[in-house]
């Protein structure tokens, strides 16, 4: 699938362009961050997961379900990074 | 823009929200966002660029919400602007002429849209002012009001396959039908905790004039075979994500009930874009889901569909109550469809401030899934006490929403809330408290406007 193998290409090119303007806020907060953006605003507006306000389970499950859609490309490391991030801006708790 | 003028544009931005007294965190975030702009525009945003390496359609917009809405302060991305990160639910927002006002945007990729309670007092909702909701996109030919190459393929368990021309169906005996169409997930945001979801608040609902022709006539030109239990809706929008088209569908029943239209035009208007031109179904009383917009098939089934829609979690309800929280296992969760009773109040918005003695007409409107509206009770004592409201009824027809009216004055100082309540023909009433399921469906719990009397 092109459309797969060429978007860690892009991602990077970004994540090296973006990085070092986030020098005064917690780096890992942003890299995942960007991770959430990057990689959901692919399908969809950010929104539609910033309007929600779920804990780690439901946020698991999400993803579970964009896996299921074509959200194919993340490693398991990627995938925990974003949820963390979700549970933590948009969440409840664990 | 050129770049230089780009340049200068956002360079008088900047001057401007640093006079508003923009934090220097703020003014930081602005330059990320504006440098990003310009490093997007330099690569050629136009999709080119995208393209090769490796994007699908869509691209573009996906890529403007990242890089450009979405990076700048929340004050400077008003409302108007909620549809910038994507083109196409733009145009389709103009197409409809939908009011920005009367509506709030959830997202405008997929586009869903729920309207104001208090710009919900119309007894008709005209086009400009009916909610949104998408699972997928809407079709350019949509926006283009382009009915060519349009049919409707019947099939399945029927004794002969047919395909309908939207002249065809144009000629068959159609009606007029006031029907409202409510979103599954309507009330989801009075959940706690908040399920998974769009957070429509109360107004995920429409209840607007269609024109269009029973669903069971086309059925039965077709012939329907003993063995049709099920039908399963199928439309040409395309799909967001490399998923199943969305496809629900409802028993032969409600499919052969006489309220259940093919509609071609809304409130005397070939169908706005956001509602499913040139052809949608209608099924009133049901999730909004059971009602495919940009429809071009039915197949009727032996079994109950299994369509993206139907199984797992989607539109589907535990076949008990389940605590706030807990998810029972799939097997013990069966398919929604029709809605309860419940009520809107549209008047007077909330936190609105009243004078001592002053009389407030309270407006709004109720409906009762597959039942009736009996009667809508007020209450401004948090439920101590209630009085009854007037209902300008019957409907037009079944499963229009019913109009109601309550004056009402308050003598002394303080803050209140004006709670509605309505009851149907058995008996049902809305709860003070919302019962929970896994995707907070059936929300119904009363409607509570605060209003504060000044002394």
């Amino acid at each position: 699938m092109k459309r797969v193998f060429f978007l860690p290409l892009v991602a990077m090119t970004l994540g090296v362009f973006a990085a070092p303007a986030f020098a005064d806020t917690d780096d890992e907060i942003q890299a995942k961050k960007q991770l959430f953006e990057q990689n959901c605003a692919a399908c969809h507006s950010l929104t539609v997961a910033t309007n929600q306000n779920l804990n780690r389970a439901d946020w698991n499950w999400v993803l579970d379900d964009m896996e299921d859609y074509g959200l194919t490309w993340l490693t398991d490391e990627q995938r925990e990074q974003i949820v963390d991030y979700l549970v933590a801006n948009h969440g409840y708790g664990e | 823009m050129t770049s230089k003028k780009e340049g200068q544009f956002f360079d008088r931005l900047r001057g401007v929200t640093e006079d508003a007294g923009a934090t220097p965190e703020t003014l930081q975030i602005f330059d990320e966002a504006v440098s990003r702009r310009r490093f997007m525009g330099n690569m050629g945003v136009g999709g080119a660029a995208l393209t090769l390496f490796g994007f699908g359609a869509g691209t573009d917009a996906a890529m403007r919400g990242l890089f450009g809405r979405g990076l700048i302060p929340a004050a400077w991305a008003d409302e108007s602007d909620a549809l910038a990160e994507d083109a196409q639910s733009r145009a389709a927002w103009q197409q409809a002429g939908k009011d920005s006002d009367a509506l709030l945007v959830h997202n405008a990729r997929p586009l869903n849209a729920e309207t104001h309670a208090h710009a919900m007092a119309d007894e008709i909702t005209p086009n400009s002012k009916h909610f949104v909701r998408n699972n997928d996109l809407i079709p350019q030919k949509a926006i283009d009001q382009d009915p060519s190459g349009w049919s409707l393929t019947i099939d399945g368990e029927v004794h002969n396959e047919i395909e309908i021309t939207l002249d065809e169906l144009k000629s068959m005996d159609s009606k007029d039908l006031v029907l409202s169409i409510e979103c599954g997930g309507n009330g989801r945001a009075n959940f706690d905790p908040q399920p998974r979801g769009n957070p429509w608040d109360r107004g995920a609902i429409g209840n607007a004039k269609w024109t269009g022709v029973p669903l069971k006539d086309i059925l039965e030109r077709a012939g329907v075979k003993d063995s049709a239990v099920y039908t399963a809706h199928y439309g040409y929008e395309p799909i967001l994500g490399d998923r199943a088209p969305f496809s629900r569908g409802v028993p032969m029943e409600k499919a052969m009930e006489e309220h259940t239209i093919v509609a071609f035009a809304m409130n005397g208007e070939d169908i706005p874009a956001t509602h499913g031109f040139p052809v949608r179904l209608v099924v009133p009383g049901w999730y909004g889901s059971c009602s495919h917009k940009w429809l071009n098939k039915i197949t009727l089934r032996d079994q109950e569909h299994d369509g993206r829609g139907m199984t797992g979690y989607s539109y589907r309800m535990p076949k008990y109550p389940v605590a706030p929280g807990e998810r029972p296992p799939e097997e013990d969760m069966k398919v929604g469809g029709p809605w309860l009773i419940k009520s809107v109040i549209t008047g007077p918005k909330k936190d609105t401030g009243l004078e001592r003695g002053e009389t407030v007409k309270v407006t709004g409107h109720a409906w009762a899934g597959e039942d009736e509206v009996a009667e809508v009770w007020i209450s401004t004592d948090f439920g101590l006490n209630w009085e009854k409201a007037d209902l300008k009824g019957p409907p037009v027809n079944k499963y229009a929403w019913v109009h109601f009216e309550k004056e009402l004055s308050f003598p002394n100082r303080g803050y209140y809330e004006i709670w509605a309540r309505a009851v149907d023909d058995k008996g049902n009433t809305q709860p003070m408290v919302q019962p929970w399921n896994p995707r907070g469906y059936d929300g119904n719990v009363v409607h509570r406007i605060p209003v504060t009397v000044a002394a």
